[in-house]
């Protein structure tokens, strides 16, 4: 370095400097000279990198341990330079499945395989695309779509261990909902994780001797905390049953902090737990409880329990054994009379309260999260076509919900009980229904985990019928389907009329039902099977089924299939709804010719 | 307190030159601030500052004036936060514009006189001369000598192809 002005810095200084380079710039000045090479070899230097360039980790890395470590039994510029290289791959892949439909399933499970390594990368990619970007909508659209498919996989394995009866935590088990409807920010399970430990430790920072109270004295400080903050109960009674309610980092994230009691009481265990409190939510009909029991060794209230008395069974209606709280009413205990008076003025057999005021299972809380996102769903639905409201159908969507109670009633529950054969197969459709029009990308999910569990059923063969024309649906290249040249349209048309009026991209409305959509797809005449012509009443309409009819998406997110005279041309850009939907087949939204661009050349090479 | 802040202090630079300054001021420096604290008569002794010149004490000094009133700063320099600002505000960035010895003898004088914040200008002006250049464009700015043998530089260069794309 010599003459150079770092050598009259010491290596504090320059590793100060070191401290404020990205990833490519610190190599760049490894690169100088012996010294700077040395600085910049530091492990501090590279976990820094690692740290701030992803924030999602495949579980195998084992990131929070490691971080626990000191740096330097880490190889982090080794791990760095992995994840480096799982991002440039898995962008290829990327970049790969954007340019044609072909194989684009294959790729986008190649992606999604990749897990939490792949999130930042997709993340990025659906978050900081430059709105120039030629293929803007597709770019969004898909890493929206493979972040979908990370977090579904993620779920349905926390909910196949809960059916395996292996560890997993009450919020993970309702968490997994969440990652059905995830679409913003924080709310990833490693982001719950983090944040039920942060809320632990407030609890504990605001009183010195916290760990010295009784368990009893804990259980309402828990309660008064979390109350104090907002982050369990609902204010507002009317909208008891919204939808955000079912969602526990929902409730922990975004305000108003609403929840229903079960997620409420669930973010008051998890946090108790975290504070030494065994709390777990009740069976209790209409409402949840936290019960909360003494350890062996002592009572509630702090009583050492002496050898005279030799390890005994929790004695449930014991106070100082076993007490209530309702986190999500008041800060302080519900006494056990109250409870059993409103119970058997529920009407519920006297035989029946020690299993209604006991701890239920975490299977139990996830079938009644699943129910209970089917109640809100419904309502939510009821409420749109009552055209009573439409400002909370936004987040969570709706669709995605819907699509998280259905996979939950299709894998959890006792496999041996006939009755969990009978909803197995009540849902089936209606998950098969949901994953063609919205979810194509879950092929995978479907093949290993559905089939196998019909697999001596009747509905197997139907099935893997189905999954194997998807799959091979995915490896062909689309048939072309040519525009009609003018000496080929029919002698029945409107002279100089063209054969297709409306171009794949274009946005129309219905003229008939008012609804917006857009083109893509279309047959030179209705190509229905003949029983939905009939239904459709085909033949009436004026120009009958010798006209071309298209294949829409329509702003509820619904594909239609609509005849040409009842579509309407509008030039002005969609709404957000289809905007967010039009990335499945379009590159981007082109102003001057005011339609989208295709990215289905290979299917309709000429529009 | 406000009496306390309008005393003035004598600080001595290491080339014998007296400078008279507001004490709000001058305790922007931590090294500044620990040593009023113990001589217990501020205003009457004089502060040698023995590391830095006039001329860099002036600079640090004028540094010090316009963010006297800054807030004290956030204990939450995590390392591992994600934030990874190399902005700088526009004032700073005026200051800065220095040449290459004064910027340098700022960071010194910065780190000896413990003023973090002017430190953290320091360094980040410096990463941004850095920053989207090679390695060869580095090494001119900075006068730096290439000191690699050929085989180190071949292995360097193979074992950050990675960088290349970005």
């Amino acid at each position: 370095m010599d003459d150079s002005p770092f050598a009259t810095l010491p290596d504090e200084l320059l590793e100060a400097i070191v401290f404020h380079l990205p990833p490519a710039a610190t190599i760049a000045f490894s690169a100088t000279c012996k010294r700077s090479n040395k600085i910049t070899y530091e492990p501090l230097v590279w976990r820094r990198h690692c740290v701030q360039e992803w924030r999602y980790w495949e579980s195998r890395h084992e990131l929070k341990e490691k971080l626990r470590l000191p740096p330097v039994q880490t190889k982090w510029r080794h791990l760095f330079n992995e994840r480096r290289r799982i991002d440039k791959e898995a962008l290829e892949l990327f970049d790969a499945l954007l340019l044609v439909q072909q194989a684009r399933v294959d790729r986008m499970e190649k992606v999604a395989a990749v897990g939490y390594d792949a999130k930042d990368l997709m993340l990025r990619q659906r978050d900081e695309t430059r709105d120039e970007a030629e293929d803007l909508l597709a770019r969004r659209y898909h890493a929206n779509a493979i972040l979908g498919q990370i977090h579904r996989t993620t779920a349905l394995d926390k909910w196949g261990r809960l059916q395996r009866r292996q560890m997993v935590r009450l919020e993970e088990v309702l968490g997994a909902y969440d990652l059905f409807v995830l679409s913003g920010g924080r709310g990833d399970l490693s982001d719950i994780d983090r944040e039920l430990d942060r809320l632990a430790e407030c609890i504990r920072a605001r009183d010195p001797d916290f760990d010295g109270l009784s368990i009893r004295k804990k259980a309402v400080q828990i309660a008064k905390y979390l109350r104090s903050e907002n982050l369990v109960g609902n204010h507002s009674e009317e909208d008891y049953h919204a939808l955000r309610n079912n969602f526990i980092s929902i409730a922990l994230f975004e305000a108003p902090h609403t929840s229903l009691p079960l997620q409420s009481v669930a973010i008051y265990c998890a946090v108790a737990r975290r504070l030494g409190v065994n709390a777990k939510p009740s069976n209790y009909p209409h409402h949840v409880h936290a019960v909360i029991e003494a350890p062996p060794d002592t009572s509630l209230d702090g009583h050492v329990r002496g050898p005279t008395h030799p390890p005994r069974d929790i004695q449930p209606e014991d106070a100082t054994d076993v007490m209530h709280m309702d986190p999500w009413r008041s800060n302080t205990e519900v006494p056990r009379d109250h409870l059993t008076t409103r119970l058997s003025q529920m009407g519920a057999p006297v035989a029946q309260h020690a299993h209604h005021l006991g701890a239920t299972t975490n299977l139990e809380v996830a079938l009644r999260t699943g129910r209970n996102i089917m109640n809100s769903v419904q309502e939510s639905r009821d409420r749109q076509r009552g055209g009573t409201t439409t400002r909370r159908s936004d987040s969570p969507d709706v669709e995605s919900a819907w699509y998280a109670m259905l996979w939950s009633m299709l894998v959890l529950g006792d496999a041996t009980q006939p009755s969990t054969l009978h909803r197995r197969r009540q849902v089936l459709p209606y998950l098969i229904e949901h994953y063609q029009a919205h979810f194509p990308e879950d092929l995978g999910l479907i093949e290993t985990l559905v089939a196998p569990m019909f697999e001596n059923e009747r509905e197997h063969h139907v099935l893997m019928h189905l999954i194997t024309t998807a799959r091979a649906g995915d490896a062909n290249a689309r048939a072309p389907s040519y525009r009609p040249k003018r000496e080929e349209l029919r002698k029945w048309m409107i002279p100089g009329e063209p054969g297709v009026s409306f171009k794949i991209g274009s946005h129309f409305r219905h003229k008939r039902y008012g609804y917006q959509g857009v083109i893509v797809g279309w047959d030179t005449k209705c190509g229905a099977e003949a029983r939905w012509m009939e239904q459709m009443r085909v033949d009436e309409l004026p120009r009958g089924r010798e006209q071309p009819f298209y294949n829409v998406v329509a702003d509820d997110k619904s594909i239609r299939y609509v005849a040409e005279e009842n579509i309407t041309a509008v030039r002005e850009k969609p709404g957000e709804g289809l905007m967010g939907l039009a990335g499945r087949y379009f590159k981007r939204w082109d102003e001057g010719e005011g339609r989208f661009v295709s990215n289905m050349r290979d299917e309709y090479p000429d529009d | 307190m406000s009496a306390e802040a309008e005393q003035q202090v004598k600080l001595v630079s290491s080339d014998n030159v007296e400078i008279v300054t507001e004490r709000k001021i001058a305790e922007r420096s931590m090294l500044i601030k620990n040593m009023i604290e113990d001589l217990g008569s501020p205003g009457e002794e004089p502060i040698p500052i023995m590391n830095v010149s006039e001329a860099v004490l002036r600079k640090v000094l004028e540094w010090c004036t316009h963010h006297k009133n800054d807030p004290a700063p956030t204990q939450d320099d995590d390392a591992d936060s994600r934030k990874k600002t190399t902005d700088i505000e526009d004032w700073d960035q005026k200051f800065m514009q220095v040449d290459q010895e004064m910027l340098f003898e700022i960071i010194l004088a910065a780190n000896y006189m413990d003023i973090k914040a002017l430190l953290d200008v320091g360094c980040k002006t410096v990463a941004n001369m850095i920053k989207g250049k090679s390695p060869e464009e580095i090494r001119k700015t900075f006068n730096i000598q290439n000191d690699f043998t050929p085989e180190e530089e071949d292995q360097i260069r193979r074992e950050n192809e990675w960088a290349e794309d970005r």
